[in-house]
Order: C-alpha cells, then sequence, then structure tokens
C-alpha cells in the first residue's frame, strides 16, 4: 500500500468505522519475508484487540502465523494477479478466508463461469489505478545511477512515467518504496457504466483504489459509487443514471488520466 | 604399498543438492543428464509456462522418465500455468498419466490445480512453482501441512533468508542456480497482459520488461517533461528498461550449498542442447569438486571460461547477495559475445582411424577452428583438417542442416561429445 498508518490511527480508524456501522479491513497483502513474519507475531494480537474485521493477505506465511499462534482473525485472500478461477479461490475459502478479490485481468465472460462456483464472497476492483507489476529492484535509485542523476526518486504523489516510444500518449506511472518498485497501467479503471453486470455476475464487493488521486475528490468518487449502489438496490438504474454517474466521475478524475473498463469487456480469445 | 588414508573434510557437509536442468525437448533432457543434470523438468502440451517451448507427448514423457531412471536421474513435469475458467479442461487425466509414467514430481503454481492432483494422482509428488513468490519459513511451513514435498523459492531472498528458511522449515527446497530471470516478482507482472494481450501467468509473456522505455514526469500543473529515452538514432543512454541481468551462481556453490538447498535449478527450457550441457557440465564439475575438498574449494577458471560460451546477457548473482544494482537492470546494454557456435554432435569415433562422425547443428568448413567437449569437463580444440560426407567424398564445408559427416579428431571422442566453432580463430569458408 502507498500509505501506511501507525497503531494509534489503525485503532482509532477501525473505532470509527465501526461507530458509523461500517467494516474495517486492515491490508498485510505485501509479499512477506521472514524478518516481516516475525513482525506478524506481535501485530496480530494487536489487530485482535483493535477489532479489525477482516486482514488482507496474499501470503499463506500470514495463515500459518494464525494457526501456530492461535490469533485467528477474518481473512480476505488477495494475491491479486494469480486470482483467475474458482478452483484457486476455494482452495483458499477451505482455508479459512471469508472472502477473495478477483484479479483485475478476468473479463466479463469468464467471471460469469468463476463466480457462481464460489464458495466464498468474491470482490473486485471497480475503480482507480491498475498495478500492474511489482518488484523488489529499485527500479527508480537504479534508474537514476545508470543516468547520472544520483538521488532521483518518484513516490506515489509524484511518479515518474514510462511511455514506448512508438505509443507516447500512454504513460505507465512508476513509483518507488521501501518496498520496491510499482508500475500501473496507462489506464484507470472505472466500471461505474457495467455497475448492473456485476450485480447480474453476483459480484457485490467492490474496492476503490485513491491511488493519484486528493482526498476530497476520492471521497466525491466513492460517494457516486454508494449511489449508484443505492440505486441498484432499489430497482432505480437506468442507463441515464449510469451514464450521469460516469460523467461525474469523470469530472473528479484527474484530467490527465484516462479512464477505461481495463480487462472486463474483453473477448477471452483476445488473450493469448 | 602405503595406504593413503582418505581425505576427511574439516567441516560436515549438508546433502549434496540436485542439479536440476530443463528438459526443453527429449533430446535436451537426455544431453542434460548426459552431461551431469541430475534431475530435468519439462512440460506437457498444455498447462505449462513455455508454450513456445519443446513439449512433450505422454509417450516421449514415458521414453524421458525411463532414460532418466535408468541413468539415477528424475523428471519433473511442469503444469504450472495459473489457470482462467475452462484452461484446465483434462487436467485431472493429465496428472494420472504422469502417476501411471512414474514420473518423480509435478511443478504447480495455482492451489486449485494442487487439490485436482492430489485428488486424481495422490501417490504423485508436488512442488510449488516459483510463481507463488514464496518468500518465507510461516509460507514453507503451510505448503508442508499441505501435503507439498517441495518448494520452489522467489527469487527475492538472500542466502541469510534461506539458511532461516531451511532451519524452520520442514520442507525440500529448491532454487535458482542459473539463467534468465524475472525482474518482477514471480507471478506479480501482468505488463504483457496489458500491453500486448499475452498473458504473462499462461506461457504468453512477451517480456515487455526488455523493451527500453522514454521516462518523464509531470509538474504540479500535470505539464509532461521528458526525462530521458530512446533517442531517434537508438541511442538507449537514458532509455529506462527492466531488463535484468542472468544469474549466475558459480561463485557461490559452497554458499548454496551451506544454506541447506535440496535442489539447485538452471533456468531454459527454451535454450539450446549446447547451452544446456554446457551448464549442466560445469555445474557437475563444480559441485562435485566442492564435495570432494571442500577445504580448497576453488572456481576454476575454464569453468567460467565454459559459461561464457553460453552467456546472452551480463551475469549478477540476483539477490542472494543483497539487492541487485543497475547494472543488473539495464542488463541489455552488457550483452556479450561468446566467441563459439554450436556447431554439431559427435554421432560415432572410430578409434582405428582417429575418424569422427558428426551430425551437423550449423555450418563450418576445413581450416576452422572447433572446439569439443564431452562430460566431465573434456575438452579440445583442433583445426578441421579435411571433411567428408556420409557418401564419403571429399567437402569443402558442411552447409546443410543435419548433415552427417567425418573428419580426424586430434584426440578420442564419444557419442554425444558436442561441437564448437571457435570465432576469429582461422578461416571459414562456409
Amino acid at each position: 500500500m502507498p500509505t501506511s498508518f501507525s497503531r494509534a490511527d489503525q485503532a482509532r480508524l477501525v473505532a470509527l468505522a465501526h461507530d458509523r456501522g461500517k467494516k474495517a479491513v486492515i491490508a498485510v497483502n505485501g509479499l512477506l519475508h521472514n524478518a516481516q513474519i516475525e513482525a506478524l507475531r506481535a501485530y496480530l494480537p494487536f489487530l485482535q484487540e483493535i477489532q479489525v474485521d477482516a486482514v488482507q493477505t496474499g501470503d499463506p506465511g500470514l495463515i500459518q502465523v494464525m494457526r501456530d499462534s492461535g490469533n485467528q482473525l477474518p481473512l480476505i485472500w488477495d494475491t491479486q494477479t494469480l486470482n483467475t478461477s474458482a478452483g484457486s479461490l476455494n482452495f483458499w475459502a477451505e482455508q479459512g478466508a471469508i472472502g477473495a478479490v478477483l484479479s483485475n485481468e478476468v473479463p466479463a465472460a469468464e467471471l460469469a463461469m468463476l463466480v457462481p462456483q464460489l464458495t466464498i464472497p468474491a470482490c473486485l476492483q471497480v475503480y482507480g489505478a491498475i498495478g500492474l507489476q511489482h518488484s523488489l529492484r529499485p527500479y527508480v535509485s537504479n534508474y537514476g545511477r545508470h543516468t547520472g542523476r544520483a538521488g532521483l526518486t518518484a513516490g506515489p504523489n509524484h511518479p515518474l512515467y514510462l511511455s514506448e516510444p512508438t505509443k507516447p500518449e500512454a504513460r505507465y506511472p512508476l513509483y518507488e518504496d521501501a518496498s520496491g518498485a510499482h508500475i500501473f497501467h496507462a489506464e484507470d479503471l472505472n466500471l461505474l457504466p457495467v455497475l448492473d453486470q456485476l450485480v447480474q455476475l453476483g459480484i457485490y464487493s467492490w474496492s476503490l483504489n485513491s491511488l493519484f488521486l486528493e482526498s476530497d475528490p476520492y471521497v466525491a468518487i466513492v460517494a457516486l459509487y454508494r449511489q449508484a449502489a443505492t440505486a441498484l438496490e432499489q430497482g432505480q438504474w437506468t442507463r441515464a443514471l449510469a451514464d450521469q454517474f460516469a460523467r461525474q466521475v469523470q469530472d473528479l478524475h484527474p484530467a490527465q488520466r484516462p479512464l477505461g473498463l481495463g480487462f472486463f469487456p474483453l473477448d477471452p480469445q483476445r488473450i493469448s | 604399498m602405503m595406504k593413503l588414508a582418505p581425505k576427511v573434510p574439516m567441516m560436515k557437509l549438508a546433502p549434496k543438492p540436485e542439479i536440476l536442468c530443463p528438459g526443453g525437448s527429449l533430446e535436451k533432457l537426455k544431453i542434460a543428464i548426459h552431461y551431469g543434470a541430475d534431475a530435468c523438468y519439462i512440460a506437457g502440451m498444455n498447462y505449462g509456462l513455455r508454450t513456445r517451448a519443446g513439449n512433450f507427448s505422454l509417450e516421449d514423457m514415458q521414453e524421458a522418465v525411463r532414460f532418466a531412471h535408468q541413468h539415477q536421474a528424475k523428471v519433473y513435469v511442469v503444469a504450472n500455468m495459473v489457470p482462467h475458467e475452462g484452461d484446465a479442461v483434462g487436467i485431472e487425466d493429465f496428472f494420472r498419466s504422469l502417476e501411471d509414467l512414474g514420473v518423480d514430481a509435478v511443478l504447480i503454481s495455482d492451489p486449485g490445480l494442487i487439490r485436482v492432483c492430489q485428488q486424481a494422482a495422490p501417490k504423485l509428488a508436488i512442488h510449488l512453482s516459483t510463481q507463488t513468490s514464496t518468500l518465507n519459513y510461516a509460507a514453507l511451513n503451510f505448503w508442508a501441512d499441505q501435503g507439498l514435498e517441495r518448494v520452489v523459492l522467489g527469487r527475492e531472498l538472500s542466502l541469510a533468508e534461506i539458511r532461516e528458511m531451511k532451519a524452520r522449515s520442514k520442507i525440500q527446497l529448491e532454487a535458482f542456480l542459473h539463467g534468465a530471470m524475472c525482474v518482477s516478482y514471480s507471478g506479480r507482472c501482468v505488463l504483457s497482459n496489458h500491453i500486448c494481450y499475452r498473458d504473462a501467468n499462461r506461457g504468453g509473456c512477451a517480456q515487455p520488461c526488455r523493451w527500453f522505455y522514454d521516462v518523464g514526469l509531470e509538474d504540479e500543473n500535470h505539464r509532461y517533461r521528458e526525462l530521458g529515452g530512446l533517442g531517434p538514432d537508438g541511442d538507449t543512454a537514458t532509455a529506462f528498461s527492466m531488463s535484468a541481468a542472468d544469474l549466475c551462481m558459480l561463485d557461490h556453490i559452497p554458499d548454496l550449498v551451506e544454506a541447506g538447498l535440496d535442489s539447485l535449478k538452471v533456468e531454459g527450457r527454451m535454450k539450446s542442447i549446447h547451452y544446456v550441457s554446457t551448464v549442466a557440465n560445469v555445474y557437475r564439475a563444480a559441485l562435485d569438486a566442492y564435495y570432494e575438498d571442500p577445504d580448497h574449494y576453488q572456481v576454476k577458471p575454464e569453468w567460467r571460461a565454459e559459461l561464457q560460451k553460453t552467456a546472452q546477457r551480463v551475469l549478477s548473482t540476483g539477490f542472494y547477495e543483497g539487492q541487485p544494482g543497475p547494472e543488473a537492470q539495464f542488463a541489455q546494454q552488457g550483452q556479450v559475445d561468446p566467441g563459439v557456435t554450436f556447431v554439431g554432435q559427435v554421432l560415432d569415433y572410430d578409434p582405428d582411424t582417429g575418424v569422427a562422425t558428426l551430425e551437423q547443428r550449423n555450418k563450418f568448413a576445413r581450416g576452422d577452428s572447433l572446439e569439443f567437449y564431452g562430460p566431465g569437463m573434456r575438452i579440445f580444440r583442433q583445426t578441421v583438417a579435411w571433411l567428408e560426407n556420409a557418401e564419403g567424398d571429399p567437402i569443402e564445408a558442411c552447409p546443410h542442416p543435419l548433415m552427417t559427416l567425418r573428419l580426424p579428431v586430434d584426440q578420442p571422442v564419444q557419442p554425444h561429445d558436442l561441437v564448437r566453432l571457435v570465432h576469429d580463430a582461422g578461416p571459414s569458408h562456409a
């Protein structure tokens, strides 16, 4: 995650969510090395104490630590790119996961086959930056040293942009932090126009990524998605309403970053 | 005669790890084992990650297992794709076939397929692919409790981390020894998926990490400014890339052994028999030398020279000794010339006449300098004095792929010895 919160803030935010009748999930979804496993042993009792509703992870090391220590917490399984089939997600359900995050690279036609077979609810990213690659190598620092720009940095608030020389209009954000280098798609995701299809597919848990956004527009976009969800729940969803919400999201979204439907509408045969 | 006391090493060594080589085809598998591999990994027609590699029919797998077991070697079959719905049709029968053939283990990434395999072929050992990026001992113990035999570790581990993982886990560990590397966490890169619509986790990776990119940034008003990139004349000096240098752990055999690894893996199912024979030969020699006399172990210059003959990119030690720097990321800039070309395989040798029969794999000519090599690091060079074709007619050159030819050799050779043309060492009429 591009931002982290202190333990005091975590406790406060979980309590704030509960006060408003909401749930709080804490992401422990980095790829964990031995040192982090040790840190987890001290962290899990804290999470139990603040009554977090679930932890989100893609590392079975966390599951093993919970089993070894007896500090069981509700778990949402999230390996991002690897969650592409019902068989895989149901395996994690067997391991105790209460939900799973689907990969962004599963088109709607495949979701139609996958979701009905799931034994746990599935969550899908519907808005925001699409992660393409995570490396432990310090790409930005290395590039700086390679080109004589010692001290070159790029964080989530001021990334570098990569583009193919033949397609300069597509700019892929790159930033580097303590966990390495992160590359994102040139186009951000906005599935608001197809939320009705997600509901028909049985996907009722939606995640929104705030990366590269200021707080106020992000909160406003979340509010729009909330309104869209309410409209769907109440049977008031129309094409005109969807288009209106989509325009409003577009207006709030950073102007220099295009929005699209990602893999959702793709023909699976197009991917080789 | 006084009997010499056997050498006793000062330190107690861990059990010798296996050298695991890629078997991109039946021929490559046989060559790898002939040149010293303890095990080979191969793929069937479906379910693997190298759809463009040579893949094995069940009949070929049967022969692979027969040959390997006859030579006290093992065969692992890869089924390590990350499936989407509909991709794994028929995989239960595939796993059952592997079990029936006596395949020593199957390599899987996807936990759904692990369950399918355990139900369909309960006696088939399962190894967990590096695609899962397993990087801590707790995860190892999780997979051990799931009944897996081995985990192929993620590449982002130091030797110290691996030592700790071995000490605190109860499962076999396999790690990479040599070859090309992914620059990102394995399994977590979808650059190819989104840029080229080729799925990296289903064998389609187009390797956009190795391309050159322009680089820019935005000011506070979101105006874009270029920082560097590919120049109009192809100048790459300021271009961005993620082309990881290849891995070579020749200088760290003792460290890998002492880390407790059970298997040392060479990457490259798509690579040639020249590559797999050379790499297997060198690491066999190095590992055996270390176990023969660990207190006086030294890397021999000829081992290093042999690996250079297969090198495509600059070499590095990956994450084993710490975080790789820029020289290991911009590896196109350091591409090397191996100095040789693979040109043939020995089919037969007549000790009475000193004449070898070869199968051509690339053209060469009378007067060229050739290098013959075989298992056990047998290597010698000579000039081609004369050539004749299969009918016994003298020829000046052998331009036709797979043609049979004969030539005199200065030293005895054996079937499956291989031949290189040495560049810049003599005339070539080819």
